[in-house]
């Protein structure tokens, strides 16, 4: 551990951005283990099932609210933590349920739970994945069960797109576009009462009369909503947080890291680390014992076209390596200082094992 | 997007697949289990047995990596009903290079 070692000791989040499919869950896992063993209590939030994370860590799956890896998996891995290692899942539709439970009166959180729009605005609203991840983020930092919370948010093509999302559900839960929706006959006036008629006629009268029990079913929740968004503004904008970009190590990606470490910073969420997965490794013999290798093969009975095949495939793997360590090179140079580049190389292919895990997190 | 463009009328046109690695011939898996035989047995001497087990940790990836990527290939074809254009994987640094090394491959195709 050198690249990563001083974010995880001094922040009490970590959040992992990125673009879809580029390991960033397992990567997350992995901070979230290296951090344990250097003696902080851990939880790793994700949005994704990653069944396969789930078994590496000794779990049957990655549950809603979290759980601490088994001793015996860490036991059988050989790992002795002086810190603490729990995992759990986001589902925002368990998520959002509990939220309405904790905040609103029985009654209206009763009325909230059964109705259709919230039924549905629970599981599809644009920015609910991202808002309910902040707010799980928020119960489990205040909680005070946990050192560091390393949040794996949903992917996304920019990096900023996370920390912008709730903003996109923040107009909904306006005190004052609630209190006119909760009671639209009331509010309006003669013409909007002649719309709404009308709007009854094509949707029905149930709909429109779900529809408003629905926003004064939330109406009981926005004052609750707007202080748990200025708290995870807080946690995510006060110096709390250490934000890590997991990308492949893909030209494209490199260059445009530089102009979004810039945007980040901007937006008060700097990016603190960079971790590069899946690199090229390097190929571990000189070319020439590989030549004589090759050359071996004839007597093991093994066919020109195979030779040739394999003499490619040792080719690629140098090149690979030779010109990603080129690519970044020259991009940790470009970054400013204060950003730690970590280099996970590929390998064959997802982390099945709480070993390999401790190697991916040796590498941060 | 295949199902897209038919769904508009327009034809799928041409697939071209980047970054794809040589099919791999049939002894291929033999090969490799067969280095991984010898790098453990105690036939050779260290360093042919250590460069033995790096081609074999080499080539059993690339060898996994292929399957699926001719799997994939294969499904795609399939959907779209043509063959689709296999270019090479490049491990060039300059964009210029990397640019006529392709338009070479494209055009080779396309012959």
């Amino acid at each position: 551990m050198t690249a990563l070692g001083a974010l995880l000791d001094r922040h009490r989040l970590v959040v992992c951005v990125g673009a879809g499919g580029v390991g960033k869950t397992t990567v997350s896992a992995a901070i979230g283990l290296a951090a344990a063993r250097r003696g902080r209590r851990v939880m790793v939030l994700t949005i994704d099932p990653a069944r396969a994370l789930a078994r590496a860590l000794g779990l049957a799956a990655l549950a809603p609210g979290g759980q601490p890896v088994p001793a015996a998996a860490l036991a059988a891995a050989g790992l002795t933590l002086t810190g603490e290692l729990h995992a759990g899942m986001l589902d925002q539709k368990v998520a959002w349920d509990a939220f309405v439970r904790r905040h609103a009166a029985p009654d209206a959180a009763a009325t909230l739970l059964a109705n259709p729009f919230y039924q549905s605005l629970s599981t599809s609203f644009a920015g609910s994945t991202e808002y309910m991840a902040i707010e799980e983020m928020c119960r489990l930092a205040d909680s005070g069960r946990f050192d560091l919370i390393v949040l794996d948010t949903p992917p996304s093509s920019h990096a900023l797109d996370f920390l912008r999302a709730p903003a996109r559900l923040a107009p909904l839960l306006e005190r004052g576009v609630v209190t006119a929706l909760a009671r639209p006959a009331a509010a309006a006036g003669a013409l909007a009462r002649f719309v709404l008629r009308r709007l009854e006629g094509v949707a029905g009268a149930s709909t429109l009369r779900d529809l408003s029990a629905f926003f004064v079913a939330v109406e009981a929740l926005v004052d609750v909503a707007a202080a748990r968004a200025r708290r995870g503004h807080e946690l995510l904008h006060g110096g709390q947080a250490a934000y890590v970009l997991v990308a492949g190590p893909r030209d494209l990606v490199l260059a445009e890291t530089g102009a979004l470490a810039a945007s980040m910073a901007a937006a008060a969420a700097p990016l603190a680390a960079v971790v590069l997965n899946r690199v090229a490794p390097r190929p571990s013999a000189p070319a020439a014992a590989i030549d004589d290798a090759l050359a071996g093969l004839p007597a093991l009975a093994v066919d020109a076209a195979a030779i040739a095949w394999l003499r490619a495939a040792w080719d690629d793997a140098s090149a690979a390596a030779a010109a990603e360590a080129v690519s970044i090179a020259r991009f940790a140079a470009a970054l400013p200082p204060a950003i730690a580049v970590a280099a996970i190389p590929e390998g064959d292919g997802d982390v099945h094992t709480l070993r390999a895990l401790t190697a991916m997190a040796d590498r941060l | 997007m295949i199902a897209a463009r038919r769904g508009l009328g327009l034809a799928v046109g041409a697939v071209l697949v980047t970054r794809c690695r040589p099919a791999a011939p049939p002894g291929v898996d033999d090969a490799i289990a067969r280095l991984r035989g010898f790098a453990e047995g105690d036939v050779v001497d260290g360093p042919a047995r250590s460069a033995r087990a790096a081609l074999a940790d080499v080539g059993a990836p690339a060898r996994t990596w292929e399957a699926i990527q001719a799997a994939g290939v294969a499904a795609l074809e399939v959907e779209a009903g043509v063959r689709a254009v296999r270019l090479p994987r490049l491990w060039l640094t300059d964009g210029f290079a990397q640019a006529a090394a392709l338009a070479g491959a494209v055009g080779a195709a396309a012959r």
